[in-house]
């Protein structure tokens, strides 16, 4: 491949070599769909192509186009209506009664040693697959980028409390989830 | 955890709140010592937090090892293919 580089210092005949894996891990990490991310980073690659001309060599090629991708992740989540509504939180409560305590039907029950370990892992996958959205990101982001909770409300624009609600509800609907589906 | 009362020693909903709570910030006495409280008597909590780590720590080995996360290399061979398209133009 030629060594073509545009305004100097992009090398767009690169990009997938260096970037692709790494910016759809990004992606996958925040839109949890594999053809929604695999555009989100080709779209980051052709708006980049045509806006190389912006690029002033302020930050470094990959943080460039990272911004990009970022743009079009938060432009997603828009479309979607996915800015972080967190309204949908006060949802009618599956798992405590009024006073705060288990619902009967919800209550932790104890589990076995743990049998069959693929088995598990298919359930939990499966269980991760059903939060909703936001869910589905604050465990991403946490488990899968290892982020720490500041810089998970700071990209998710939510507030520390925010942040506690999202991963309790997503820890009780896991939680719930895996008993269900696993010790059947 | 803002529309209802809380009550001290805290509910089974307010007690897995803060011990969510307790992994990202230092709780005050009063909320340390309500957790704790609950605890000892309130065996589904127990079972909760404990079960929540084995959940933790699986899915951060599911998530870790996670070959959906993986492009296939038709896909990038045709953005590479794309993208010299758009440079020879």
């Amino acid at each position: 491949m030629s060594e073509t580089t545009v305004n100097g210092t992009l090398s767009p005949r690169e990009w997938v070599n260096r970037y692709a894996d790494d910016f759809f891990r990004f992606a996958m990490a925040r839109v949890s769909d594999r053809i929604i991310a695999q555009d989100l980073v080709q779209d980051t690659f052709l708006s980049a192509l045509q806006s190389a001309d912006q690029f002033r060599g302020h930050s470094s090629e990959r943080n460039w186009l990272l911004a990009i991708l970022k743009n079009k992740i938060i432009d997603h989540y828009r479309k979607e209506g996915k800015v972080v509504s967190l309204g949908r939180l006060e949802e009618e409560d599956a798992f405590f009664d009024e006073k705060g305590h288990w619902r009967k039907e919800a209550a932790p029950q104890p589990w076995p040693a743990p049998g069959e370990q693929n088995e598990f892992y298919r359930i939990l996958r499966a269980c991760i697959r059903k939060l909703n959205g936001l869910g589905q990101a604050v465990i991403n982001l946490k488990y899968l980028e290892e982020k720490k909770s500041e810089e998970i409300c700071k990209e998710l624009s939510i507030s520390p409390s925010n942040y506690w609600v999202l991963m309790h509800r997503a820890r009780l609907h896991l939680r719930s989830c895996l008993e269900k589906n696993w010790l059947k | 955890m803002d529309t209802h009362k809380h009550g001290w020693p805290p509910c089974c909903k307010d007690a897995t709140l803060l011990a969510e709570k307790r992994l990202q910030e230092k709780l005050s006495f009063r909320e340390r010592f309500g957790l704790g409280l609950h605890l000892l008597y309130c065996k589904y909590c127990r079972r909760f937090m404990k079960q929540g780590r084995i959940i933790a720590a699986a899915t951060e080995q599911l998530l870790q090892h996670d070959e959906s996360l993986t492009l296939d290399a038709q896909v990038k061979a045709e953005w590479e293919l794309i993208i010299s398209q758009k440079i020879d133009l």
